[in-house]
């Protein structure tokens, strides 16, 4: 049997899967933090989960995903108030399977440094791979770790570019498994596009990741947008399947950061604070 | 033959054919568990790292070789063949501290085969002088198994290296323990026809696999 899980995971807000996935009437059921849950929508499109032993489980459906609970959250979901702008688009990417801590994955998204290497001439070029300085903070009144004055060279930034450009980020530690990013949107360069990814931790090893994207772009097919974050992502999991250990490290000892990984220093140091358990490598004592 | 008692006849084990790590490649390997990454500079210097980058643990034998370093896929970090970093793209202008390296392992080639040790040895690993590297086999059964087949079909192994004749043909084989369940042979031809010769060798491999559990 695992370890009972750490309130600040138990209590958490987690995606299940996306709200399109669920048949009416047909239970589908989900591995989430080594638990089994089922959930079930309605005709009228309500959904309902469960625990395997038949508890009744909070549900809050938002950026067309099912999010859910083992425990009591203590706030609501994460808002993004970009989602009431009446120009925005939800395109939602679906699950991608990885053999990795959650706790990795959001790790890897929050890394600019990979880009040049992992997503060559698209979300970077080789020529260019210096990462200026950033500001990390941990929010503690809202709890959450943020990054800001992120700037990065983009070749193709997103599935609507034209040219280069110099991408200006913001990333956002919602939860340990719900992270986003605000970035320069190519059609507007003075608002930001929205790309929010919610891991389902599934066990300590084994994650899925929910893509969700809140675009300004008007123009492009649904298919290449999804398209284009589906092949990004794919270039990630090469890498995230083949570091070791497969589970996030937090002791500052056992690995090398430098100055491009502040965000992943701030995340480490906030999970730990968090008393974060479940996707951690504990080395043997 | 466990590793251990093995190690005492020798320190040196077999990881791969030198013919399959050209200069300017990397490729993976196990021993006894441990992954490590072996490889070439562009001049031909043969290394072997521990296959994990200091900076995010990402494995190094999916990276690449360039020049005379080793290129880690994830962000770029190059690692000399003295384990040194020699760059960190995220800052060109920051001088890797001295102290940031990978851990490293003794290496040796000879008679077309590459050896590692644990620690470092104080003689040259086993020679095959007069043989052709032939193939690499794996055998998913633990090492203990195969020696004890080798032992009871062939005589006694000295160390890791075992010898069979068989009709016109003769074999060196070098056994490499990978991981709990899993075993490399390593084979080079003695004498007889390369061709003939393989046949040979899979045939054992089948055997070996079928080989019933040391009790
Ligand atoms: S993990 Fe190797 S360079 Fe970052
Ligand atoms: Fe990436």
């Amino acid at each position: 049997m695992s370890l009972p899980l750490e309130p600040a995971v138990r209590d958490d807000w987690h995606v299940l899967c996306r709200l399109a996935d669920l048949a009416a009437h047909v239970p589908a059921g989900f591995r989430l933090l080594a638990h089994d849950v089922w959930a079930t929508r309605d005709a009228k499109g309500a959904v309902s989960v469960r625990s395997a032993d038949g508890r009744a489980l909070p549900v809050t459906l938002a950026y067309g995903h099912v999010f859910t609970s083992l425990g009591a959250p203590a706030r609501p979901l994460f808002a993004i108030d970009e989602v009431a702008e009446p120009d925005r688009r939800l395109a939602t990417c679906g699950a991608v399977r990885v053999r990795a801590s959650g706790l990795r994955l959001v790790e890897n998204f929050l890394d600019m440094a990979h880009f040049p290497f992992v997503h060559t001439d698209i979300l970077g070029v080789e020529e260019r791979p210096e990462v200026p300085r950033y500001d990390t903070e941990i929010r503690w009144d809202v709890d959450e770790v943020w990054a800001t004055n992120c700037r990065f060279w983009q070749p193709l930034a997103a599935a609507s570019s034209r040219g280069g450009q110099m991408s200006e980020y913001r990333y956002r530690v919602a939860s340990p498994f719900n992270v986003m990013l605000y970035k320069t949107a190519p059609p507007d360069p003075a608002r930001f596009d929205v790309i929010g990814l919610s891991i389902r931790a599934a066990e300590p090893d084994l994650s899925f990741a929910y893509a969700f994207l809140l675009l300004l772009d008007d123009a492009t097919p649904a298919t290449t947008l999804i398209h284009f974050q589906q092949t990004i992502f794919l270039q990630d999991r090469i890498i995230l399947e083949n570091q070791r250990p497969r589970l996030l490290p937090l002791s500052p000892k056992a690995e090398t950061p430098t100055r491009a990984d502040m965000s992943s220093v701030a995340y480490r140091r906030w999970l730990k604070a968090k008393g974060v358990r479940f996707g951690v490598f504990e080395a043997a004592p | 033959m466990t590793p251990s008692a093995a190690a005492a006849a020798s320190p040196w084990w077999p990881v791969a054919l030198a013919v399959d790590v050209p200069a300017g490649v990397a490729v993976p390997a196990s021993l006894d568990g441990d992954d490590v990454v072996v490889w070439r500079t562009a001049k031909g210097e043969l290394r072997i790292f521990a296959d994990r980058c200091p900076h995010r643990g990402m494995r190094l034998s999916f990276g690449f070789v360039r020049d005379e370093t080793l290129v880690c896929l994830y962000h770029g970090w190059r690692w000399r063949a003295d384990g040194g970093c020699a760059l960190i793209p995220a800052h060109p202008d920051l001088a890797p501290p001295p102290s940031l390296c990978v851990p490293s392992y003794p290496a040796a080639e000879a008679d077309g085969l590459i050896w590692m040790a644990a620690t470092i040895p104080g003689r040259p690993p086993p020679a095959m002088t007069g043989c052709t590297p032939l193939a690499s086999l794996v055998v998913d059964r633990p090492a203990a198994v195969i020696a004890a087949a080798i032992a009871a079909a062939w005589g006694a192994m000295d160390g890791v290296c075992a010898r069979l004749a068989e009709g016109d043909v003769v074999l060196r084989m070098a056994i490499q323990p990978v991981h709990a369940e899993r075993t490399m042979l390593h084979v080079l031809l003695a004498e007889g026809d390369p061709l003939v010769a393989i046949g040979v060798a899979e045939a054992w491999r089948d055997r070996f696999e079928a080989a019933e559990p040391v009790p």
